[in-house]
């Protein structure tokens, strides 16, 4: 394993938090290390023997772990729920959560002043009092999943791991007894 | 007084609590006075003369600033009295709001500063100056002015005799080891001070590098770097080639979505005019038909009416003859021929009668005479004979008027037959004429119709428009090819222009940096000369004089040129000090020049000619970002023309796409017209054919039918010629048959008289003969009497029956054939008339159906407007898209338009998704485009979000535009020059700053062997006190030098302005390895938190002491050496050691003819004869020592000067001077 990059611990160390590594983002350069040649094929080799899988995914990689404990699953089935929710969110707004953009928390929260159904939805996200506070939680923990990245006080990028999300959320089919099923 | 400069006194007017003390210190000088007498107060004033900082004087935060505790009047004076080999002068110290100086010719006076003992104001005092006409200076204002002045480095001569010493630039750290030995002579001495001391000694402006400069410019060119390495990674390319396809397209779609908008609003203006005009038309139309039905309805009422009445008379006509023929049955039945007969012998019988009557009567009468008889009935035979003769005349007459009026009628009727033949025929002729006459007509019509047809130009207004069009689309193409041809040529033009401008930057900078080239190789040589000169010159004659010879400039310096100076192979020896001649011969050298150079010249130098090479790649650089600059500017006109003129070429070839389209379309389109006009037109010749084929049978067969009339009235004519000569014939035949009867009767009769006279004759013969009366005869008579009776009464009794017979006969019989005739008639009348009625409901049908199919044309067409504009209002208006529209579409003028109300819309309404579609799309390539860059990036990809879709739009023409102009060459220009600046300037630093190495290591060697001669001989208190320089550890510093070495080891990396050129691979691993260099550099400082890196960064500086058995070893501070007392004493001689080399370093031309004072409060902890020893250590180097004693003790006899504090009954204080001696050594 004399060829794995010398930023594989600064990788795994991302990837093994449950974080993505998406090509826009600060990271960009470890995203273009995997990228770089055979690396890609060499690190989810040597990765593999942790227990972990590294993922492919449109500009972004990710870890998955094959088996896990159902308990896990379900916690992060309950993150996922509270995602597609932000996600709901954030896809209500005039500008929509497409790769790369940027979000102004007041931005987001004034637009949440003028529009009921968008201020209905953050109360619904979070219980801090102001709204100003309830946006930036939801976007915090969008950067704490690696789906947004803050680049100042104010402003949140849009990163490009966000596909993972919107792919998950196709997969999903409402059965016509209006049940959920993931296939 | 010595020949030396010194500060001689310090005198106190109203000085913090003190209001007049005068206190000489020309020499060493101790302060005596328990705590809180102000001996600090005078030390730190002292200091103040040397330093002339009030932050370095040691006083807290906590306690008043010097500003406030010393010059609290506007009358507080601090003077300080300066000895020089030519007299004394003083310095005035007074505050004015800030603290201000004067410098004043002579010795300090009291008079000049106070009067009856109160001290004057600044002005008075200047006024009493004046007065003794005493010069002084002007106001000095600032500390650093004041300091350049009493060291001598003011470069105004009017103050060169107020200096204390005649140092150069570098003297700050004698002020700077003054205070420090004052402040610090309790704590440590730390090599960081020694060091700092140092670099002050040797340092200059240049030797500093400011780290939060280079980290700033690193950042600057890290974050640009970066933003053009984004720039340059191929998914932002290709993402950007995507934005701006997208762009072109929603313009494209945009220009589209105007044009049918214009059209949607034209057809509607259209539609709105067209439903009135064909809504009137339609109703005309329809009137016309309700006129036409009107009117045929009357026609046919009209012919049913006339064909009534003549069915009536056919009628009446058939009735006739059937009653015609039902009497003639009933006559023929009553055996009329038979009646009709012997009516007409009726006269015959009634003569007959008579003649039998009167023959009977005289037969029956008595045979009177039988010649009586006889003659009688000769005569009545005669007479009879005469009678019957009138008889017959009367019946030839009769018979032969009968035949005269038989002929005449039947000639009358003959003639009338004729006539009425001819009548009806002519009649039917006629209108058979007519007829023809009209269907001739309706032939020329039709002839006429088919000219018209044939001249006829079917959709003619679609034609046309369709034809206009083409002719607007080739005059369009012609003008476009035209168009096309000027533009390409023009962007060929211009390409060749940016080669022309590309070839002949790149041929300047290449004569640019031959010549940058040739002059720094010509510089870096110099350098090179210096270098050499500078590493051999302390084996050198040079080295020699400047160890040996001071002042050898003014000298030795003019006759010796620099090959005898830089010589190792003289061994020079002075054999006498202070003779100034060449080999014995003295020399008047006043006015020659100096030749040598000292080592700073030389550094100057090469400092200088280091600059000019800097300058040189400053210039390179600059030259190079300049024209790149002033390329990419033509470039970018150039590119901005070259795209707009490309601009227009896309939107021409997308117009001509448009247009040959549109092209295929109209000639589609003109072809089906044409096509349908043929059909039309051979549809209306295939009617008009038939129209006139029909009419051309309906004239045959008015022809025929004129011919067979003319045939039948031949016929008929030949038959009532024939009927009549028949009948004439007949006539004749009868007339002759009468004629010929009555003849026969007549003859018959004349015989029958003739032998009846001769019968009589012989009867009269045979009477005569026999007389005689015979029965027979009269019986046969009787019998032919009754028979003529009974014929005569049948005829009375069938009279009625003869006479309806002959009436009927006249008015029926007789008039059959005319009864026959006239139905035959009226018949054909009728036929004719429901002919002509046939041609007429046909004509109506033929204008119904023709009217009913425009009407139906106009309808569909009023429909389709109609539809149109209902399903705008349904479906279109109601929408966002026509608000956004709106400004388009209801200013429009009426335009015809090819395609209906209903496909405008759908087309503006698919064009308005697509539309939305791809912006959606150009928005996503966009964020995810500018969402790759730095927030604020220096490229300004940036996207405000808050503005709308129009930003989208901004960004990509903004994008459009940078890539039109290329600017992004002027942002890898300016990094190339940032980049070749910060390495250059960074190497140049390092070169400036590591020159001072070889400086440093002399100081440093001058310090040690000033600490050599530091022991003390006789107490051999301190054995030695060692230095030594190590290299650094400085992590900023190791890496400054890495980019140095590199800098060294690629000289001339700025041969392309493009750091991310990719073609050359050892030039780009060059320039990725320089980059990288700066990235750690930049990590290094932001990790390490130095502000700076100066001389003292340079090295590592170590200590080490021997005090009696105290060996500290190689230490970086020198916290603790032995008890207080010792202590104190070894650092009083470090740092008294440092003044002096110091002082050496700042005044290295001149001579020694000034001595310093040097603070060290307290020293009371020192024994006697250590203190001594530092006294004459002091001396020994021209320093007075300045100390405070808390008690009197015995040591106050060293010093020259020792004052005692106390305080008077009004609290100032007062210093009373104890002894003023000398202390022997």
């Amino acid at each position: 394993m004399n060829n794995l990059p010398k930023q594989t611990a600064d990788i795994f160390s991302i990837l093994s938090r449950g974080n993505f590594i998406s090509s826009n983002g600060s990271k960009g350069k470890l995203f273009d290390i995997i990228t770089y040649e055979d690396n890609y094929a060499l690190l989810r080799e040597y990765f593999s023997h942790t227990g972990y899988t590294l993922e492919k995914g449109h500009n972004y990689y990710y870890f998955s772990q094959p088996d896990e404990a159902n308990l896990v699953m379900e916690k992060k089935l309950e993150q996922f729920a509270y995602y597609i929710d932000v996600m709901d969110f954030f896809s209500s707004m005039d500008l929509k959560p497409t790769v790369g953009t940027r979000y102004r928390i007041t931005q987001i929260a004034e637009e949440c002043f003028s529009n009921e159904r968008l201020k209905q939805k953050i109360f619904a996200l979070s219980r801090r009092e102001k709204i100003i506070d309830k946006v930036a939680e939801v976007a915090n923990d969008l950067t704490l999943g690696g789906l947004f990245e803050q680049e100042d006080e104010d402003t949140y990028k849009v990163m490009d791991a966000i596909h993972y999300l919107e792919q998950v959320i196709s997969l999903i089919t409402i059965e016509e007894d209006g049940e959920q099923k993931n296939p | 007084m010595e020949n030396k400069r010194i500060l001689n006194r310090i005198i106190f007017i109203n000085i913090a609590n003190t209001d007049y003390a005068d206190v000489e210190i020309a020499g060493n000088t101790c302060f005596v006075g328990t705590n809180n007498m102000g001996k600090t107060t005078l030390q730190r004033a002292i200091l103040f003369f040397y330093n002339a900082n009030t932050r370095w004087l040691g006083i807290s935060q906590s306690q008043k600033t010097f500003e406030d505790y010393y010059f609290q009047y506007p009358n507080s004076y601090i003077i300080y009295e300066v000895a020089t080999e030519d007299g004394l002068f003083h310095v005035m110290v007074y505050r004015n709001t800030k603290i201000f100086y004067r410098f004043v010719e002579g010795a300090f006076e009291q008079e000049y500063y106070l009067t009856d003992k109160e001290a004057l104001l600044p002005k008075g005092v200047l006024a009493k100056l004046n007065e003794y006409k005493i010069n002084y200076s002007d106001q000095v204002e600032t500390f650093e002015r004041y300091r350049n002045i009493i060291y001598g480095a003011d470069p105004d001569k009017k103050f060169k005799k107020f200096a204390l010493m005649k140092g150069n630039a570098n003297y700050h750290n004698i002020p700077l080891a003054i205070t420090s030995i004052f402040l610090s002579s309790e704590s440590v001495i730390k090599a960081e001070f020694v060091k700092e001391c140092i670099a002050n000694a040797i340092g200059s402006k240049h030797t500093t590098i400011e780290l939060k400069t280079i980290e700033r410019q690193l950042r600057q060119f890290t974050e640009r770097y970066h933003d053009i390495e984004t720039f340059f990674r191929k998914e932002n390319a290709q993402r950007s080639e995507l934005i701006r396809d997208n762009f072109t397209y929603i313009q494209q779609l945009k220009v589209k979505q105007r044009m049918q908008a214009a059209e949607l609003g034209g057809a509607l203006k259209n539609a709105e005019v067209q439903k009135g005009t064909i809504s009137i038309q339609v109703a005309d139309k329809k009137e016309i038909l309700t006129k036409l039905e009107t009117e045929f309805k009357e026609k046919d009422d009209q012919h049913k009416e006339k064909n009534k009445e003549v069915n009536q008379e056919i009628g009446a006509l058939k009735s006739k003859l059937k009653e015609a023929d039902k009497k003639a049955n009933e006559y023929e039945e009553k055996g009329i021929v038979d009646l009709l007969r012997e009516a007409e012998e009726k006269p015959q019988f009634q003569i007959e009668l008579q003649a039998r009557e009167h023959e009977y009567g005289t037969l029956t009468a008595s045979f009177k005479d039988v010649e009586q008889q006889f003659k009688t009935l000769l005569d009545s035979l005669e007479n009879e004979k005469k009678e019957f003769a009138n008889v017959l005349s009367s019946q030839g007459l009769q018979l032969d008027k009968k035949h005269h009026e038989d002929k005449n009628a039947l000639h009358e009727n003959f003639r009338q037959e004729e006539a009425s033949v001819k009548e009806k025929h002519r009649a039917e002729a006629d209108q058979l004429k007519q007829m023809k006459t009209q269907h001739e007509f309706s032939i020329k019509d039709a002839e006429f119709k088919e000219k018209e047809i044939r001249k006829q130009r079917y959709f003619a207004q679609e034609i046309t428009q369709l034809k206009t069009n083409i002719e607007d689309l080739s005059r369009r193409k012609v003008e476009r090819n035209s168009a096309l041809a000027v533009k390409q040529n023009n962007v060929d033009m211009l390409k060749k222009e940016g080669d022309h401008i590309r070839e002949r930057n790149r041929s300047t900078t290449e004569q640019y940096i031959e010549k940058n080239k040739q002059e720094v190789t010509g510089l870096e040589e110099r350098i090179k000369a210096i270098d050499e000169k500078l590493s051999v010159y302390q084996h050198a004659f040079f080295g020699y004089l400047q160890e040996h010879y001071p002042d050898w400039y003014e000298t030795i310096g003019k006759v010796c040129n620099e090959e005898i100076l830089f010589n190792k192979e003289l061994n020079p020896k002075l054999l006498k000090k202070s003779m100034d001649s060449l080999y014995g011969i003295q020399l008047n050298l006043s006015n020659v020049k100096v030749y040598s150079k000292t080592l700073e010249e030389y550094e100057q130098e090469r400092s200088m000619l280091r600059d000019q090479i800097a300058a040189l790649n400053h210039a390179f650089l600059a030259f190079r970002e300049e024209q790149a600059r002033d390329e990419q500017s033509k470039l970018a006109s150039i590119g901005k023309k070259s795209v707009h003129l490309k601009n227009e070429i896309m939107q021409l070839e997308y117009e001509a796409t448009q247009d040959a389209q549109k092209e295929k379309q109209y000639d589609l389109d003109l072809h089906e017209w044409t096509r349908k006009g043929e059909v039309q037109r051979e549809k209306d010749l295939i009617e008009v054919y038939t129209l006139q084929e029909g009419v051309k049978k309906e004239i045959a067969s008015l022809a025929k039918t004129l011919a067979e009339v003319d045939a039948v009235m031949k016929t008929e004519n030949t038959t009532l010629q024939q009927t009549f000569n028949d009948k004439l014939a007949k006539l004749d035949k009868t007339f002759a048959k009468e004629a010929e009867k009555i003849r026969s009767q007549k003859d018959d009769k004349l015989e029958e008289f003739e032998e009846r006279k001769g019968k009589l004759q012989k009867e009269k013969s045979g009477v005569l003969k026999k007389k005689g009366i015979d029965d027979t005869r009269i019986k046969k008579l009787k019998k032919e009497i009754d028979d003529i009776r009974a014929a005569l009464k049948n005829l009375e009794d069938n009279a009625e029956l003869i006479n309806d017979y002959r009436k009927d006969k006249r008015e029926l019989f007789d008039r059959l054939d005319e009864f026959k005739s006239e139905k035959e008639k009226l018949e054909e009348r009728i036929k004719q008339s429901d002919k002509e009625f046939t041609q007429q409901k046909d004509i109506f049908a033929k204008t119904r159906k023709q009217l009913e199919e425009e009407s139906r044309r106009l309808m569909d067409s009023l429909k389709k407007f109609v539809d149109g504009l209902n399903h705008f209002e349904q479906h279109f208006r109601g929408k966002t898209l026509y608000d956004r529209l709106r400004h388009l579409i209801d200013p429009a003028p009426a335009t015809f338009t090819e395609t209906d109300i209903i496909g405008i819309c759908s087309q503006l309404q698919a064009n308005d998704n697509e539309f939305h579609n791809q912006f959606d799309k150009f928005r996503g390539n966009i964020s995810e485009f500018a969402g790759r860059f730095r927030p604020d990036n220096h490229l300004n990809f940036n996207i405000n979000t808050a503005v709308g879709e129009g930003e989208y739009e901004r960004f990509a023409s903004y994008l459009d535009e940078f890539y039109a102009e290329n600017k992004i060459q002027i942002s890898i220009a300016e990094v190339a020059k940032s980049h070749g600046m910060l390495i250059d300037a960074i190497s140049s630093k390092m070169k400036a700053l590591t020159e001072y190495k070889g400086r440093v290591n002399k100081m440093i060697s001058k310090m040690e062997a000033d600490f050599s001669k530091a022991s003390f001989e006789s107490s051999k208190l301190i054995e030695y006190v060692k230095l030594k320089s190590e290299d650094s550890e400085n992590k900023v510093l190791r890496k400054l030098q890495k980019i140095t070495d590199f800098r060294e080891q690629n000289p001339f990396l700025y041969g392309e302005a493009n750091l991310f050129n990719t073609n050359n691979s050892a030039k780009s691993e060059i320039d990725k390895r320089s980059v990288e260099l700066l990235n750690e550099l930049q990590k290094t400082i932001s990790e390490e938190h130095y502000d700076e890196i100066n001389v003292q960064d340079l090295f590592e500086l170590r200590f080490r002491i021997k005090e009696g058995m105290n060996d500290t070893g190689w230490i970086e501070k020198i916290d603790k050496v032995g008890s207080t007392g010792t202590d104190m004493l070894v650092k009083a001689v470090i740092y008294i050691t440092l003044l002096n080399v110091f002082i050496k370093e700042s005044t290295e031309k001149t001579t020694r003819n000034f001595k310093v004072h040097c603070i060290i409060d307290e020293v009371g902890q020192i024994s006697a004869p250590y203190l001594k020893e530092l006294i004459n250590f002091a001396e020994e180097r021209n320093i007075c020592l300045i100390n405070g004693l808390p008690n009197e003790s015995k040591l106050e006899t060293h010093y020259n000067y020792t004052y005692k504090f106390r305080k008077d009954t009004n609290g100032y204080v007062k210093v009373v001077p104890l002894l003023t001696m000398t202390v022997e050594p």
